[in-house]
């Protein structure tokens, strides 16, 4: 903290100042990279050309495991991080980010091995996940879940089904309470969970840093505001403001589960979001009349509300079972794919859930109400005791979604590079699973990063209440393979080049890559020299630089590879490669692509 | 906290080269914007060696567009030109020509502890685009390594770690 309040004032300084500083350099490091040390350092130390400020220091151990870390001293140019002792023998990931004094960030990561480099793949040891936590984050997402459409959806259906009563929507909040209190829970968890990381860790700033990287503490952060607006619309004593308050609600409740799906191709990307944000609101209008009606018919009230309801149930249903088709159509690749995969059967479940709440739905609508309507008591109790199961079948739905978490992800094989894989993320509320490749599309700065045939390992989760979204076509991938022989695809983009890269784990945990260079109409690009840089947002890891040598012969050529690349984590890494195609030009190409994990659900 | 900070001193930096247009390691021109159809006098500045190491030639391309080329010498250093054609015919003091400097070089030392200009005279071809910038990628190779100035931003990207110095094309100016 001090550190950080030093590096504004410095900053602030030179602005002041005016001085003519330059791009900080590192010049020495100790350990130097790629060490291999008997013992544990007692110090990480980091030696600039010029006065430095550490803004963000992160040490990830084997197996990819957050390492707490000392205070960072500065002394004059020299950066130093005491270390806790070490036991775990492997490689270590030192990743840093440090303001220069004219004020450009500069970042990096270092690789050290204490003992001996990790001796196996990451792959093959099983991440850690603290005991219990599984099910705690599938609660979890049901209660924020059921809590948020039920929550708004009944405030949004209070404000604009039924006459404006002042105390009618105060019904609505345990439900929005619920909400609030199992957003951030949620995403402590999340952290958790990204970082493979022990109970304890959630007391650590780190598991919710890792949280927030994710898309999904966007979705959590947008979903808090929507339940705030929701309590501001019960709060407000305008009949009007509490309608546009309650819209207002339900559209940021739509825009949060809609933004964290990860459709990786641009053009079909945006319709599938389109798709999920009006799934959600149809979702919404249906969950938010199951919240209010049974209570208002009880007491009287519900003659209007059940009219209207009645008047846009159909709508609501075209809506829901197009949006549905629509998106399912999108992901799924064969309907095998419905009882071959764990995604697939718990898909199967929700349609069948859905499909009963169709039928008590249209058995309400068509036999129940006009009876209520009319006037009929028993159709009445009929009717409300109806819209109770529905109410259990919505619940039992939103449990299936939850457990769409949990399975193992659609995987395109390695030689596929299908659109539809990716398509599968596309179209979800990613609960709890973090992905870096949404941290760009969502967050700013690596949004040029995109690459639009890219693999995603990400688990997509649909809280849509209908058929739906499973892309289950990894299954054809024989999980029994080896790890150490399966190579992982990339697909990188540039400014009229591209680049497919392979990355293949060795048996020391560390990779090789291998790439090919071409323009865009798919001849060779002969490249002179040729570097890649690995980054991971999520994880804090800024950026591991290795140079390439030509694969074949000597340079110029255009399949390079790099023998050594210590990618310690599996998951989402963000790929950067720079090609120097003429002593004067050079191009650069970004890619990202999920490497190592076999079932990263959990990531 | 440390997030928000990071990305307000990245989005801070740009504003402090604004507003201090401080020299950085960077290699830049000095006048960056001039009219087309003028003469221009463009003076690299060299505030660093690569990685502390000293500077010891200085490989400048020229884009097309940008004839006529006069360049500076320094004493201590021995200037290198390399001819080659112009992708099109230009009109230069009446006459019509179709080749002339493509690179210039210049070796010598510089020690990393100071700074240097290198300098030449150019024109500007009456039809470079206006409000576009052209590059001069720049190699500046050391006593140990190379760093290379060579980077054009994509449309509308960000700034490359290492940029190419950009002049940006302002309308002609009438005579």
């Amino acid at each position: 903290m001090k550190a950080l309040v030093a590096g504004i004032i410095f900053i602030c300084l030179s602005i002041v100042a005016g001085t003519a500083h330059a791009h900080s350099e590192l010049m020495r490091t100790a350990p130097s990279e790629g060490a291999v040390l008997a013992s544990p350092p007692q110090a990480i130390t980091l030696t600039f050309n010029e006065p430095i400020a550490p803004l963000v220091l992160s040490l990830l151990g084997p197996g990819g495991k957050l390492v707490p870390l000392g205070q960072p001293e500065v002394h004059d140019s020299t950066l130093s991080v005491p270390l806790p002792p070490q036991s775990q023998r492997g490689s270590y990931l030192f990743s840093w980010r440090i303001a220069s004094a004219d004020g450009h960030p500069v970042g990096g990561t270092l690789s050290f091995a204490i003992g001996a480099p990790d001796s196996h793949a990451p792959v093959a040891a099983p991440p850690y996940r603290a005991p219990g936590l599984y099910p705690v984050i599938a609660i979890t997402a049901v209660a924020l879940l059921a809590g948020l459409l039920f929550g708004i959806g009944g405030m949004a259906f209070d404000a604009w089904a039924t006459q404006y009563d002042p105390g009618g929507c105060r019904k609505h909040l345990p439900a929005l309470l619920l909400a609030a209190v199992a957003g951030p829970i949620s995403l402590g968890l999340q952290g958790l969970d990204a970082l493979g990381a022990p109970w304890s860790a959630i007391a650590t700033s780190a598991s919710w840093h890792a949280a927030m990287s994710t898309s999904y503490g966007l979705l959590v952060w947008t979903a808090e505001a929507a339940v705030l607006m929701a309590l501001f619309a019960c709060a407000t004593g305008s009949a009007r403001w509490r309608r546009v308050l309650a819209l207002l609600s339900v559209l940021l409740l739509g825009a949060s589960l809609a933004s964290s799906g990860h459709a990786a191709t641009a053009t079909a990307g945006n319709a599938a979001r389109i798709a999920v944000f009006l799934h959600i609101m149809a979702v919404v209008a249906w969950l938010g009349a199951l919240a209010c009606l049974p209570v208002l018919l009880r007491a009287g009230y519900g003659e209007t509300p059940l009219r209207r309801f009645s008047t846009a149930a159909v709508g609501i249903v075209v809506l829901l079972v197009a949006t549905g088709m629509l998106l399912a159509w999108w992901q799924l690749r064969e309907p095998a794919d419905l009882w071959r995969t764990a995604y697939g059967r718990i898909l199967t479940a929700k349609l069948l859930l859905v499909l009963g709440l169709l039928a008590l739905g249209a058995v309400n609508r068509w036999r129940w109400t006009g009876a209520t309507l009319r006037g009929d008591m028993g159709a009445l109790r009929l009717l409300v005791r109806n819209t109770r199961w529905e109410t259990v079948l919505a619940i039992g739905i939103l449990c299936a979604v939850a457990l769409w978490r949990f399975t193992p992800p659609p995987r395109a094989l390695p030689q596929d590079m299908s659109m539809h894989h990716s398509m599968s993320s596309g179209s979800s509320m990613a609960m709890g699973s973090s992905k870096a490749m949404e941290s760009p599309m969502v967050m700013g700065p690596s949004k040029s990063m995109e690459s639009s045939k890219t693999m995603d390992s990400s688990t997509s989760k649909d809280s849509s209440m209908t058929m739906s979204h499973s892309a289950a076509a990894d299954q054809t991938a024989s999980p029994a393979r080896a790890a150490s022989d399966r190579g992982w695809p990339m697909h990188l983009h540039g400014a009229a080049a591209k680049a497919e890269a392979t990355v293949v784990f060795k048996p020391n945990g560390h990779a090789r890559v291998m790439l090919t260079l071409t323009h865009d109409d798919d001849t060779p690009l002969q490249a002179k020299e040729v570097s890649v840089t690995f980054s991971m947002e999520r994880m804090g890891i800024e950026g591991i630089v290795r140079p390439a040598h030509p694969s074949g012969q000597e340079a110029p050529a255009s399949a390079w590879t790099v023998d050594d690349v210590p990618l310690l984590v599996p998951g989402s890494w963000t790929v950067g490669v720079n090609a120097l195609i003429t002593d004067f030009d050079s191009i650069s190409l970004q890619g990202q692509g999920n490497v190592g994990a076999e079932n990263p659900a959990p990531r | 906290m440390s997030r928000f900070l990071r990305r307000a001193s990245m989005l801070a930096a740009p504003g402090l080269l604004a507003i201090s247009s401080v020299a950085h390691a960077h290699v830049t021109i000095e006048t960056r914007e001039a009219p087309a159809g003028s003469y221009y006098k463009a003076v690299f500045r060299v505030p660093h060696g690569c990685d502390g190491s000293d500077t010891q030639k200085l490989r400048i391309r020229i884009p097309d567009g940008v004839i006529g080329i006069k360049p500076q010498p320094k004493p201590g250093w021995k200037l290198d030109i390399v001819q080659g054609k112009y992708d099109k015919t230009y009109t230069l003091h009446g006459a019509r020509v179709d080749q002339g400097v493509k690179e210039l070089s210049w070796t010598g030392d510089l020690p990393d502890a100071y700074y240097d200009e290198f300098v030449f005279q150019a024109y500007l071809a009456d039809d470079l685009p206006a409000g576009q910038p052209i590059y001069f990628p720049v190699v500046q190779e050391c006593a140990k390594g190379v760093s290379r100035w060579i980077e054009i931003p994509a449309n509308n990207g960000p700034r490359p770690p290492h940029p190419a110095p950009a002049l940006r094309i302002l309308p002609a100016q009438p005579r």
